[in-house]
C-alpha cells in the first residue's frame, strides 16, 4: 500500500521546526535563521513493512502574524509535532509556555490526531542537569506520544523522534485506522 | 541523450494537446493522481500543497470566495472543487476556458463515479487511485480535437475546424495550422456570411445558415448559429459529397455548441 500522511509542525517562531524537517528530509542545518512566510512543505518517503509512507510536512509559521491562516492550514492533518526551545532565554521559556495553547489549537481544529512533543536545540543545554519533571506531566497530562531531545544542528535525537512518528501512523492506519 | 530526446517528445505531445498538466487533490493538500509535464525532482504534493494554501489563503481574503482561476502569462490554471477534493488543469493560454471547464467535469465526473466511496475513507492510503493516472495520460495522450469529437460518436475527415464568438470577437476553438486562424481570417468569413445573407434576403432566402466554397483545393464549409461561427476545412482530395460536407459541418457546431454549453 501507498500512505501520504500530512503532519502539521507548530510552536513559537525561531524554535527550529524548518530546519527540524530539512535536517530529517535533507540532512543539512543551516546557521541563519530565515522566518517561514506562511507555511512551507516538504516530504520524506520510507518504507515500513512494505509499505511506501510518505511523511508531508506542513511547516506552519509560529509568528502571529500567520494566525489568521493557521486553522486552515491544519485541516485533514493525521499529526502534529509541537515543537519548542530548550535553550535558556525569553524565546526558550517562552516556547515551553506556549506548549499547551498550541496543543489546544490542534485539538480544537484537528480533533484527537495524536501530537507529538519536540525539545530542539538540546545542544545548547547540559542535559544531565535538565529538570524535565514539568515536561513528562504535560506529556502524561495531555496525552502525547512523547516528548524527543532533538537538535537540527548536530542531528541529535532526529531521526528516532520523525521515525516514532511514521510508525505511529503507519501502525494506525495500516491496520485500518 | 536519449533521456533529453524522450522528454522533448513528452513535451511536445503535451503542447499539441495544450493540457500541461493535471492534479487531483484533497483538502490536506495531498494529490491523489496527476498527470503531466512538471519540473524535475518537484514533488507533486509540493505542487499541490501549494495549491491549496493559494485557494485557502484566497477564501480568508476574500471570505466566501473559491479561486477558479490563475492567470499566468502564456499559461493558465483552471481548478473545480468538489467537496474536499479539487482538481486543476494547468494549460497553455490559447486553451478556450470552456474547453478546459468540458475537460475539468470530464475528468472529475469520472473520478467522482470512480472514487467517490473510497473519498470519505480518509485513511491516507492513495494506492486505491493510481488506476487513474493511466485514465489522465490516455486523456491527455489524445489529440485534443479527437478527444471531443469521439464524444460525438464520429470522426470527422476535416483538416481543420474554428469556432468564432462574432459578438465577443473571439475564437473560442481553433485547431488548424496556424496561419489559417489570424482573426482577419475569421473575420473574412462572417462578412461572407453577411453578404451571401444580404443577397439571400434579395431573393427572399431568409437568413444564410451555412456557405459551402469549392476551391481549388479546398472545401470551406461555413456555418452559423446566430453570433456564433463555424469555419471547418475539408481537402479536396478525399471524395466527399457535398450535402455531407454542410451535414457535417452543422453537425459539428451543434455538438461543439452543446458540449460549451452556448446557449442562444
Amino acid at each position: 500500500m501507498k500512505f501520504v500522511f500530512k503532519i502539521t509542525v507548530v510552536g513559537d517562531g525561531g524554535v527550529g521546526k524548518t530546519s527540524l524537517i530539512k535536517k530529517y528530509t535533507q540532512g543539512t542545518f543551516e546557521e541563519d535563521y530565515i522566518s517561514t512566510v506562511g507555511a512551507q512543505f516538504s516530504f520524506y518517503d520510507e518504507k515500513v513493512n512494505g509499505d511506501e509512507c510518505k511523511l508531508y510536512f506542513w511547516d506552519i509559521a509560529g509568528q502571529d502574524e500567520f494566525a489568521f491562516l493557521r486553522a486552515d492550514f491544519y485541516e485533514e492533518s493525521k499529526a502534529a509535532i509541537i515543537v519548542f526551545s530548550l535553550e535558556n532565554n525569553t524565546r526558550g521559556l517562552e516556547s515551553l509556555k506556549h506548549i499547551t495553547d498550541w496543543h489546544e489549537e490542534l485539538k480544537n481544529h484537528c480533533g484527537d490526531i495524536p501530537v507529538i512533543l519536540f525539545a530542539n536545540k538540546v545542544d545548547l543545554i547540559d542535559e544531565a542537569t535538565l529538570d524535565d519533571t514539568d515536561i513528562k506531566n504535560l506529556v502524561k497530562e495531555k496525552n502525547l506520544i512523547g516528548c524527543y531531545m532533538t537538535s537540527a544542528k548536530t542531528g541529535q535525537g532526529v531521526t528516532n523522534s520523525f521515525q516514532t512518528i511514521i510508525k505511529d501512523l503507519h501502525n494506525k492506519y495500516s491496520s485500518g485506522g | 541523450m536519449s533521456i533529453e530526446k524522450g522528454a522533448l517528445q513528452v513535451k511536445k505531445k503535451a503542447i499539441d494537446n495544450y493540457v500541461e498538466s493535471i492534479y487531483i487533490y484533497d483538502n490536506a493538500g495531498i494529490c491523489l493522481s496527476s498527470c503531466g509535464i512538471k519540473p524535475e525532482n518537484l514533488d507533486e504534493n509540493i505542487v499541490s500543497g501549494f495549491f491549496t494554501a493559494i485557494k485557502k489563503f484566497g477564501q480568508k481574503l476574500i471570505p466566501g470566495t473559491t479561486v477558479k482561476s490563475l492567470i499566468m502569462s502564456g499559461h493558465k490554471l483552471f481548478y473545480n472543487n468538489f467537496k474536499n477534493i479539487t482538481f486543476c488543469i494547468q494549460s497553455y493560454d490559447e486553451l478556450p476556458n470552456q474547453v478546459i471547464e468540458y475537460i475539468l467535469n470530464e475528468i472529475s465526473n469520472k473520478f467522482l463515479e470512480l472514487y467517490q466511496d473510497k473519498l470519505s475513507l480518509n485513511d491516507g492510503n492513495i494506492s486505491v487511485f493510481e488506476g487513474f493516472t493511466d485514465y489522465l495520460s490516455k486523456f491527455m495522450e489524445m489529440p485534443l480535437i479527437e478527444s471531443l469529437l469521439k464524444d460525438f460518436g464520429y470522426k470527422v475527415l476535416s483538416e481543420g475546424v474554428i469556432l468564432f464568438d462574432q459578438k465577443h470577437e473571439k475564437i473560442l476553438f481553433a485547431k488548424v495550422p496556424e496561419e489559417y486562424s489570424s482573426r482577419k481570417q475569421i473575420s473574412m468569413s462572417g462578412m461572407l456570411v453577411n453578404f451571401a445573407t444580404k443577397l439571400s434576403n434579395e431573393y427572399h432566402g431568409g437568413d444564410v445558415n451555412s456557405l459551402l466554397i469549392s476551391s481549388e483545393k479546398r472545401w470551406i464549409c461555413v456555418s452559423k448559429r446566430e453570433h456564433i461561427y463555424i469555419i471547418v476545412l475539408f481537402s479536396k482530395t478525399k471524395s466527399i459529397e457535398l450535402s455531407i460536407i454542410v451535414e457535417k459541418t452543422e453537425e459539428i457546431l451543434d455538438n461543439i455548441l452543446e458540449m460549451l454549453k452556448i446557449e442562444f
